[in-house]
């Protein structure tokens, strides 16, 4: 689950931004004189305003006040770097002076952008960094025109700070230090993940121990989770491209290969190297972008250098060598060790090269020449290593397509720019949308500032694990109701999914839903069997009084804590209605009604877990052909498969590895397991273990998310076979023997649930009204009164908030 | 059982320092620091000598908790295992949840700081104890007893069940 948590500095400056970028054109319009007040707004946006040069647009900003404002807003930072983009403007060049100095020395774009070979005074913009307040700085990475500086890592005593800056507009914004986990630094990065509009700061410790995350916008590092691998420290300057930082293996004397960050999942993978012959101890090389494409600079050659390019990201195999560099012109400067990006080309083809300590020029890649560009250096320079005869001293730089996004609201950037765009109308539709691309995410910002002294302190993550570890019911009845923001919280189909995946990891205790059949269906909590107690109270699921044909009501199946209600096929010849409710929280939706009046003969409810849908399933008595409905949908759709005539109608289709299971078999007919393929929606068979004569009376469930085949061989014996691989021909292992006669309830109900508990213990059916907890080894079971009267079915589902009125939302991507 | 020990042949300890936020030292048994994971990773590169650790998060009123808790753990672990090894019952297990159960039961700024100085330090079980803590505190109450107890606003005027 992705938290955001957005920081505020001043709220004026919050009321502004959420200003309509065109509203404040036409603002700009009607107080900019006789000039711009004619003219349409798209000209002032598209063809003034975004095309003007970043040195004029910050002279600009001190016209007026609204020009100040516009020229800020963080829509038009968007529209100004893709315009600058698409012209492909030529980068700022950025000379970085170090320690005692910390000074950056921005060389503007136009004198690259008219290939001008001498810089003149009025070119160069001096930026003094000493109001960072930091000793010894370092370049940690350059994003869409931010720079990311940070303390020394390996001169620095403990090096925590880390800013953000933007040498354009000279806003900086310095990240929490004192939230900083690790001080054994080697590296650090500044990543950007483009789908959530996110920036990303990660440390990489010592000897690849370990990781911490800082995203912008939220207030404290993070630990990645995953494994570090090695990375070579000579290049230490990661390479962004598709949303992934790259940098090359350190491994000793292994073959070279590339490791890639996704800045998005946070996961490391390794990369597919260029396909060329790999030399034992070849360690030279260095990854550059190239018009956003990710290169390789192989250094083999004393006299060339080959640059591969990934032509498709991540196709494998597209790699092609494509330019020839003169090694004698960029020799000493391709593997340096602070050198980030230094290749750019511009948009006449040449390229912009570093090809000396110090030296900068444009190299023609088929002449094979250099034109150098000559900086202007004053004697006060010499001092602090610009000197050109100083070689010994390289000299840290960055080429930074400036921008004017402001490092303070760039974790506000996302929801701001993508509402303006749409339409009113549309506008709490895209709001929705947006946020079911970006997947899960919740703002508890809001929740913070609403919910008292702790909560206002406590960071997203753990006020979410905090709620996660409240019961459903307590949580959908009792915490929801405590104030808006809350019950938005757990309202939240993000939530809900975080809730269950956490109930699932932790092993929480199903809840029980059973019919009675006086007086219809119950509820018990999971809380019960979390805490091992020995008598259920039973509530009423009240909510069924609601529906229709109540009387005739029969569950077909559960899914992440939802259950499938149809008319009751005994009692309704013909079933066309469907419901999906969570016993829960009450809420339910009735299906649109089926397209065909058809005997039904099996009918389920699954999840696809590849498209993340929810379907239910009929199927016709005698003929090969069903009907699916997938939630969100408007109908239900003809499929041209049956399931074999003998299938048993119950117990419903268990669900395991996206495929409900049924088990078939009839007179002269030798049982078989019929598969369904929830994504695929075809019928397969699949090989039940070693058959016996008495098979007639086998059943199958579910433990542990594994398919099980429950055999009962007489009074005397009762095993439970488990699926170890799952497959058409998979591996079937006599797993568990039951005390049939502790188990003699098992058989009496056509479904054969059990569930394994957290503590080893099975629950069981154990009685006409009772459940219990079984103990497979010492074949004892301890009864739980059930304040019911005759139960005629159970069923163990773990709970969940999901809501049968939006999951299918969700699914829709 | 410590008794079965005889003191003069027993190693001296390795202690570790840890510096809280406001500065004080604490020297503790390294097997007590090792409890937090963020001293474990790598703990052994370090040099024996230079095994302090600078906790720029945790004032020292929290660290003394903190290892408060750490110890207990470490000496009830040992204690556990040597009564499971000489198959004598025990009833550590209980014992020691009872002592948790004890030492989580503070006020909500306390609560505060041993939640973050846990995350901070990465010390698993005892997260999760301050986490459980807080979740109890909400389950089981009625929003008003939960408003009053966070000391949260009651925005909600209507009724939210009503108007669905």
């Amino acid at each position: 689950m992705r938290i955001t948590r957005v920081q505020h500095d001043d709220d004026d400056a919050v009321e502004e931004e959420l200003l309509n970028l065109d509203d404040l054109l036409r603002e700009l319009r009607e107080k900019s004189g006789e000039f711009f007040s004619k003219l349409p707004s798209d000209i002032i946006l598209d063809n003034i305003f975004s095309s003007l040069p970043l040195k004029s647009l910050s002279q600009c900003r001190w016209v007026c006040k609204t020009w100040y404002r516009f020229i800020h807003h963080p829509r038009f930072a968007q529209i100004h770097y893709q315009m600058a983009i698409q012209n492909r403007c030529s980068p700022c060049l950025g000379l970085f002076l170090e320690y005692p100095r910390n000074e950056l020395r921005l060389i503007d774009h136009q004198v690259f952008d008219n290939l001008k070979t001498s810089v003149v005074s009025s070119d160069v913009e001096t930026y003094p960094l000493v109001e960072f307040g930091f000793s010894d700085l370092q370049i940690i990475g350059v994003v869409n025109g931010l720079v990311c500086f940070g303390e020394h890592h390996h001169r620095s005593y403990l090096p925590r700070k880390y800013i953000i800056y933007n040498p354009i507009t000279g806003e900086h914004f310095q990240l929490p230090e004192d939230t900083c986990i690790f001080t054994d630094i080697d590296f650090a990065a500044l990543g950007f993940d483009s789908a959530a509009n996110e920036y990303k700061v990660i440390r990489i410790r010592d000897d690849h121990r370990g990781a911490e995350i800082f995203t912008l916008g939220t207030t404290r590092w993070r630990r990645v989770e995953d494994h570090v691998p090695k990375i070579q420290k000579t290049h230490p300057f990661s390479v962004l491209v598709n949303g992934n930082l790259h940098w090359i293996s350190s491994e000793q004397d292994g073959p070279l290969s590339i490791f890639a960050f996704n800045v998005a999942s946070e996961k490391f993978c390794e990369f597919e190297s260029p396909p060329f012959h790999q030399e034992q101890g070849r360690l030279k090389g260095a990854l550059r972008v190239i018009e956003e494409l990710l290169c390789f600079i192989d250094m083999k050659e004393f006299d060339e250098f080959e640059m591969w390019v990934m032509k498709d990201y991540g196709v494998q195999g597209s790699w092609a060598k494509e330019y020839k560099f003169n090694a004698q012109v960029l020799n000493c400067t391709l593997h340096n060790y602070m050198c980030g990006q230094n290749v750019f080309k511009l948009k006449n083809g040449e390229f912009l090269v570093k090809y000396g300590p110090k030296d900068f020029g444009y190299y023609d890649a088929k002449q094979r020449t250099c034109q150098p560009v000559l900086l202007p250096i004053t004697t006060d320079d010499c001092e602090y290593g610009l000197h050109p005869d100083d070689c010994e001293y390289d000299l840290p730089h960055v080429f930074l397509l400036g921008s004017l996004f402001s490092p303070k609201n760039i974790g506000r950037l996302a929801s701001s720019t993508q509402t303006q765009i749409s339409d009113q109308e549309e506008e709490e539709e895209e709001k929705e949308s947006l946020k079911d691309e970006e997947g899960e995410e919740i703002d508890l910002q809001v929740l913070q500032e609403m919910s008292g002294e702790l909560f206002s302190k406590l960071p997203g993550d753990i006020i979410v694990n905090i709620l996660c570890r409240i019961p459903v019911k307590s949580l959908s009845s009792q915490c929801r109701m405590v104030c808006k923001t809350w019950y938005d919280l757990i309202g939240d189909p993000h939530f809900a999914e975080f809730h269950y995946r956490w109930a699932i990891q932790n092993c929480c205790s199903p809840c029980v839903v059973l019919c009675d059949v006086m007086s219809g269906f119950w509820f018990i909590d999971h809380q019960v069997f979390d805490n091992l107690e020995t008598s259920a109270p039973v509530h009423s699921l009240e909510f069924l009084k609601e529906l229709e044909f109540e009387k005739t009501l029969q569950v077909i199946g559960s899914v992440n804590g939802l259950l499938c209600f149809s008319e009751d096929q005994y009692k309704c010849s013909y079933p066309v209605f469907y419901y999906i409710c969570n016993p829960i929280t009450g809420e339910h939706i009735r299906l649109p009604r089926a397209r065909e009046l058809f005997h039904v003969e099996v009918s389920a409810f699954g999840f696809d877990s590849t498209t993340n849908e929810y379907k239910v399933i009929r199927f016709h008595y005698d003929q090969d052909e069903g009907e699916v409905y997938t939630l969100g949908s408007s109908r239900w759709r003809r499929i041209n498969y049956g399931v074999p005539y003998e299938t048993f109608r119950h117990p419903f289709g268990m669900l395991v590895s996206n495929h409900l299971h049924w088990i078939s078999s009839g007179d002269g007919v030798p049982l078989t397991i019929v598969a369904f393929d929830m994504a695929a929606e075809e019928v397969h068979q699949i090989e039940p273990p070693p058959l016996v004569s008495t098979d007639i009376n086998s059943s199958l469930g579910v433990i542990e998310e594994r398919l099980c085949f429950f055999r009962k061989l007489g009074d005397n014996y009762f095993e439970i076979w488990v699926m170890k691989d799952y497959g058409e021909q998979g591996y079937w292992a006599k797993e568990y023997f039951f005390d049939p006669e502790v188990t003699a309830y098992l058989s009496c109900s056509d479904t054969y649930t059990v569930s394994k508990l957290r503590n080893g213990e099975f629950l069981v059916r154990c009685g006409p009204t009772n459940l219990g907890y079984y103990d497979v080894k010492k074949e004892t079971c301890r009864p739980i009164v059930v304040e019911s009267h005759f139960i005629f079915f159970f069923i163990f589902q773990v709970g969940s908030l999901f809501s049968p009125k939006n999951v299918s939302r969700l699914s829709r991507k | 059982m410590k008794d079965s020990f005889n003191p003069s042949i027993e190693p001296p300890k390795k202690t570790v320092t840890l510096v809280s936020s406001d500065g004080y030292d604490f020297e503790v048994e390294e097997e007590v620091a090792l409890e937090s994971q963020v001293i474990k990773d790598g703990f052994e590169d370090k040099a024996v000598d230079d095994r302090e650790y600078l906790l720029f998060n945790v004032h020292s009123d929290t660290l003394e908790l903190i290892i408060k808790y750490c110890e207990k753990h470490v000496s009830s672990r040992k204690s556990i295992s040597a009564a499971a090894a000489s198959s004598s019952s025990s009833n550590g297990e209980e014992a020691l949840k009872e002592w948790d159960e004890h030492f989580i039961s503070v006020d909500t700024n306390t609560l505060y700081d041993i939640l973050m100085a846990a995350d901070y330090l990465n010390i698993k079980s005892l997260l999760d104890l301050a986490i459980q803590k807080v979740a109890d505190t909400i389950h089981g109450r009625s929003p008003e007893q939960i408003r009053k107890k966070f000391n949260i606003e009651n925005d909600s005027i209507i009724d939210p069940w009503a108007s669905e």
